[in-house]
């Protein structure tokens, strides 16, 4: 991929933060299944997670890759655990990603993490 | 979408909530696993390194750890290495998102007792935490069965109190690991006994056993009696002299009345503690000893602190963990489970014990026990001494234990002065309010106010005497 790719996608991403309005697919909904008994500690997860964006750009901005390593690896703990088995996935890439210091994966996977937990925010925030 | 909640699956037949120790540095993943554990009814306690972990377990002894193996500072692995070390018996559960064999192949060669991956999955998590736990308490349980099927239960640990059944539970979980131990409680309640069911349920246990009294050495001696000294240390110090510590090597050092170690002796038992070596009195080398140190204070030792009498950074040190032996008048019917326990004792081989009358018995419960223990032992020793029968009767009882069940003399009982006991008075204080009192009904006539008392003149004249109230 070229610096120009990676930086259009690293663009999508900020973007992505910021969305208005939202448009995504149903299918990031479509695997949510929320613990009615963990379900009033889902909107502040959410906001962390969405906050966390952010530190995750600039880990990728600055090849922190053990950062993003580490991000995925609690992606993967706790994702599921909340009632998002797609983010459990989606860590797990990102930590592969930042072991392999795969800049083009990197950069897509935080483009589809962000997409998913900023909807997810709007929606169960 | 909402799904329905996993039932709940807490080990059933033990009156505690189990307790787990979660070590995660995420903080959503401690906050998750909190809220799953504690709603299939677990107490929960969270930390977020190896390092702090260690620090809290030997206080809070839980009945199983689930453990992340990516930690900061130390690796899961490394902290797993360390629970083990000091608590073998305490199940660890790893955390995972590597489910490489590699990584569950290192996790269970360290002594694991099951691992999880990572997205964890609450009903795997709650079967095996449950799991665990019955292992875990398993073990205790069985500790308590070997110790009542060896048939030799420590006299003072006899009983079935809740107090009592709670300081057994916690030796038992205490013991096995090598942590110091700090016994607090009332002069005679058995803290030696609680410190050597310590070290016998100890991996330690056909090691030495050393057993100091600081109260009963000279402050002057102290050190030289813990460290040892070097021939020509001091004057009389003749030959090399080996102290505690090193007769300890090995094994289990026994600080009875850690309390009155003079201040120069206190600071030289937090080096040994911090660094497990000392020099002899007068001697050069450094000496290692390899020691469990128990220590046990009838002062709570925390006042001691407040009072400047004893440094707070050894105190710090010595209740690594803590145990309160609780006193024998908050042990309910424990007093005649141990009473007929020195009767078995002291029967002849192959007769029956002395037995309780229901008098007897009645008296002994009804009395506070303030020597604890000790008093019971001397009581019942005295007791089958002078027993006439088969069966001790009230008045085998020393005086101090029969008299505030025995029936007073009605006049005494009566009289508004002798009514309500303060706390603490004694027996001489009550007799001695109640000839004050029938001698101001009598205006002083003495015959009359013997007969009231329902005692003899000749004996209201010996009382007099002795409480000084002849003029």
């Amino acid at each position: 991929m070229s610096n120009h790719d990676e930086e259009s996608r690293i663009g999508g991403l900020s973007r992505s933060l910021h969305p208005s309005p939202l448009r995504v697919s149903n299918d990031v909904f479509a695997r949510v299944a929320i613990d009615p008994d963990t379900a009033d500690l889902v909107p502040a997860f959410l906001a962390r997670r969405r906050a966390e964006l952010v530190s995750l750009m600039h880990a990728f901005g600055r090849s922190d890759y053990d950062a993003l390593r580490k991000a995925g690896h609690n992606l993967v703990g706790s994702g599921a655990g909340y009632g998002f088995p797609r983010l459990s996935e989606l860590g797990a890439e990102l930590s592969a990603a930042a072991r392999e210091k795969d800049r083009a994966a990197l950069a897509a996977t935080l483009a589809t993490l962000s997409e998913h937990i900023v909807a997810w925010h709007e929606r169960y925030g | 979408m909402i799904t329905e909640r996993t039932p709940s699956s807490a080990p059933a037949g033990d009156e505690t909530s189990p307790l787990v120790l979660v070590i995660d540095d995420d903080e959503d993943t401690r906050t998750l696993l909190r809220r799953w554990l504690t709603g299939d009814g677990y107490d929960v306690e969270c930390a977020e390194s190896g390092e702090s972990a260690l620090r809290s377990l030997h206080r809070m002894l839980p009945d199983a750890v689930c453990l992340d193996l990516e930690l900061p500072g130390w690796s899961g692995l490394e902290t797993l290495a360390r629970i083990r070390a000091h608590h073998p018996r305490l199940p660890v559960v790893i955390l995972t998102a590597d489910s490489s064999v590699g990584t569950v192949v290192s996790a269970v060669k360290s002594g694991a007792w099951d691992y999880l991956v990572k997205p964890i999955d609450r009903t795997k998590l709650t079967t095996t935490l449950r799991n665990a736990v019955e292992r875990s308490r398993m073990a205790v349980q069985l500790a308590q069965l070997e110790r009542e099927v060896s048939g030799h239960p420590p006299m003072g640990l006899v009983g079935e109190s809740p107090a009592m059944r709670s300081l057994l539970r916690q030796i038992d979980r205490v013991a096995p690991t090598d942590v110091t131990v700090l016994i607090q409680g009332e002069s005679g309640t058995g803290k030696e006994l609680v410190a050597r069911a310590i070290h016998e349920g100890s991996a330690r246990r056909a090691e030495a056993w050393v057993a100091v009294n600081c109260a009963a050495v000279p402050e002057t001696l102290q050190e030289s009696e813990l460290f040892g000294h070097e021939r020509g240390a001091f004057t009389g110090a003749a030959t090399r002299h080996l102290g505690r510590f090193e007769q300890a090597n090995r094994g289990t050092l026994f600080l009875d009345e850690v309390a009155e170690l003079s201040p120069s002796a206190q600071a030289k038992l937090l080096r040994v503690l911090q660094e497990r070596r000392f020099h002899r009195v007068g001697g050069g080398a450094e000496v290692a000893s390899d020691f469990r140190l128990i220590a046990a204070s009838h002062r709570d030792l925390a006042d001691e602190v407040a009072a400047g009498r004893f440094r707070e950074d050894l105190y710090f040190r010595l209740a690594v963990f803590d145990l309160a032996v609780p006193p024998l008048r908050e042990r309910g019917g424990d007093v005649l489970s141990i009473a007929r326990a020195f009767l078995a004792e002291r029967a002849a081989p192959g007769a029956r014990p002395l037995r309780l009358s229901s008098e007897a018995q009645a008296c002994m419960m009804s009395y506070p026990w303030p020597g604890n223990v000790r008093e019971l032992r001397n009581a019942m020793e005295r007791a089958s001494v002078v027993a006439a029968s088969d069966e001790i009767a009230v008045a085998d009882l020393p005086q101090r234990v029969r008299q505030p069940a025995a029936a007073p003399a009605p006049e005494v009982r009566a009289a508004p002065a002798t009514a309500a006991p303060a706390g603490g008075r004694t027996l001489d204080d009550l007799e001695r309010d109640a000839i004050v009192d029938a001698l101001r009904k009598a205006n002083n006539n003495r015959t009359e106010a013997g007969r009231s008392l329902g005692i003899g003149r000749s004996t209201l004249y010996r009382k007099l005497k002795k409480y000084s109230l002849e003029s």
